[in-house]
């Protein structure tokens, strides 16, 4: 992508890396025994990465996404990204929720631009980044729109374009799609990539799709049932860029099989 | 868009003309009295004749309701941020705050009277007495009802206390705090009525007190329809405020 000469990727390789080592949540439970959400996993990512959770509902996959990025702490164990301990949030964090979250009472740029407000992030070139995005997820005509008038899979495309806004070198999605019918789907699938190949960044996607989580990531780790623990971790080594045409071959059906193991829904 | 048209305004006239016509009929056969019940006719000759007082009696209850109405929007408010921020507070004075509603209002009215004497002071305590809590209540709700999403969100951004409350809580509780305003202004006609019944000495409630004691049914009615356009055109103001403030809150627009 010699196009994008000025998001060539972070300068700094370790920018947008991370590691998890041996990371527990204890949720402490009033009156009841302790609830043990995560029980012990260490995985690292690598700068640019796509990396899906993929499990059960309910297993503590969202509770790992949110201790990368810094929402929940976790018991113990330590969490690095971008070279440095997470202690609490941190600014070069993108999220996307499983529901779009914007803010009905702003026009869809100015959602967008929100993160940049509190932020306090004087950026000489937000319009040129905010119109790129827009470009990018084809809602360039609806930038003054109120929220209420887009489609869901508007609304989560202009959610997708609030978390990058700021140039994030780690986006974390928690079941972003999950709310969508599979058409529109398979349709954000691909535009996620093609945001992933322009902008750089590292992406955590947490699902419970199967072809998802394949079709998106360069690696899938396969959560068991809570306490999580990571049961099987599958390497894709599918090209880039993916072709929709991809999820239809014989190796793409491997490792749906590989991945329905690992979960037990295939024995 | 005809058929909006003869919904929203042809059937409506056509139901009140109904209505005016078989009370009309209703005094004429039963030959009722006009202090019992007065024929539509009268009371609008009355409205006709009366109008000059009715007018002025009109716009003292009007100011009246507006300040009772304003008094318990800048009180309330801050008063619910204050009981949902802290825990305390909110253990402290929320059992007071029921407690004050199981008060009837009516009930309180002769003590406020004592209080504030019988000008307009007295009619905003019973204004504000009885339309504040909605106002307490909806705000709260809506201040506690921010979806869990946009705060994680805000979160992550590191936005300040007061950068997620003047940012994301507040407005996403304008909706709570609107329906709460709505409930707020009828109750606040209802306070300056009271008020102007127990001591008033003017606006339409005293009217109408006074029109009653002389036995003039007429003016009484045409006071009561005074008082319920005042009511509604006080409603629609608060509604047409939302609809300029919130434009993105699409509840009835759809």
């Amino acid at each position: 992508m010699s196009a994008a000469s000025s998001h060539t990727g972070p300068e700094d390789p370790g920018l947008g890396s991370g590691t998890l080592q041996n990371v527990k949540k204890v949720f402490g439970m009033e009156g009841a025994s302790d609830l043990v959400a995560v029980k012990d996993i260490s995985f690292s990512f690598s700068s640019g990465e796509v990396i899906s959770l993929l499990g059960p509902s309910g297993c503590g996959k969202t509770t790992v996404l949110k201790m990368i990025g810094g929402l929940i702490e976790a018991t113990s164990g330590e969490i690095t990204v971008s070279n440095s301990l997470v202690r609490g949030p941190y600014e070069n964090v993108g999220m996307v929720f499983q529901t779009p979250t914007l803010m009905p009472w702003r026009s869809v740029i100015s959602n967008i631009k929100f993160p940049l407000e509190v932020l306090g992030k004087q950026l000489t070139d937000i319009d040129d980044k905010a119109i790129s995005l827009l470009k990018l997820t084809n809602l360039t005509e609806f930038k003054n729109a109120w929220p209420h008038e887009l489609s869901g899979g508007m609304q989560q495309r202009a959610a997708l374009c609030r978390a990058l806004i700021h140039s994030p070198e780690i986006l974390l999605m928690d079941e972003p799609f999950g709310a969508l019918d599979e058409l529109t789907r398979m349709e954000m699938n691909d535009l996620l990539l093609k945001v992933n190949y322009q902008e750089k960044n590292t992406v955590i996607f947490v699902t419970h799709s199967i072809s998802e989580a394949i079709y998106l990531s360069d690696k899938v780790h396969v959560f068991s049932k809570r306490p999580a623990e990571i049961r099987k971790t599958i390497n894709i080594n599918l090209p880039h860029p993916r072709n929709p045409t991809d999820r239809y071959t014989d190796y793409f059906k491997q490792l749906e099989l590989d991945a329905g193991e690992a979960l037990g829904v295939i024995r | 868009m005809n058929g909006d048209i003869i919904k929203k305004i042809i059937y409506p006239t056509v139901g009140f003309i109904i209505t005016i016509f078989l009370w009309d009929r209703y005094v004429v056969i039963f030959d009722l009295s006009e202090v019992v019940l007065p024929r539509p006719g009268i009371i609008f000759e009355s409205i006709l004749s009366e109008y000059p007082a009715l007018l002025s009696e009109g716009f003292e209850t009007l100011l009246a309701c507006v300040y009772g109405f304003i008094l318990s929007i800048v009180i309330g408010i801050p008063m619910a941020v204050l009981m949902t921020d802290s825990k305390p507070l909110n253990l402290m004075f929320y059992p007071l705050l029921i407690a004050t509603q199981s008060v009837p209002k009516v009930a309180i009215a002769p003590i406020l009277l004592v209080w504030f004497g019988t000008g307009i002071e007295s009619k905003l305590a019973i204004a504000f007495f009885i339309s504040f809590f909605p106002m307490i209540v909806d705000t709260a709700t809506g201040l506690r009802s921010t979806p869990k999403e946009l705060l994680e969100l805000a979160r992550s951004l590191k936005c300040s206390y007061f950068q997620i409350f003047v940012k994301i809580r507040f407005p996403s509780a304008l909706p709570h705090i609107f329906s709460g305003a709505k409930v707020a202004i009828t109750l606040a006609v209802i306070g300056v009525v009271i008020g102007e019944f127990v001591g008033g000495s003017d606006g339409l409630g005293s009217l109408l007190m006074v029109a009653n004691s002389q036995i003039n049914a007429p003016l009484a009615w045409a006071a009561l329809v005074f008082l319920s356009f005042l009511g509604i055109f006080l409603y629609v103001l608060v509604v047409l405020a939302e609809n300029l403030l919130i434009p993105w809150n699409n509840t009835y627009s759809k």
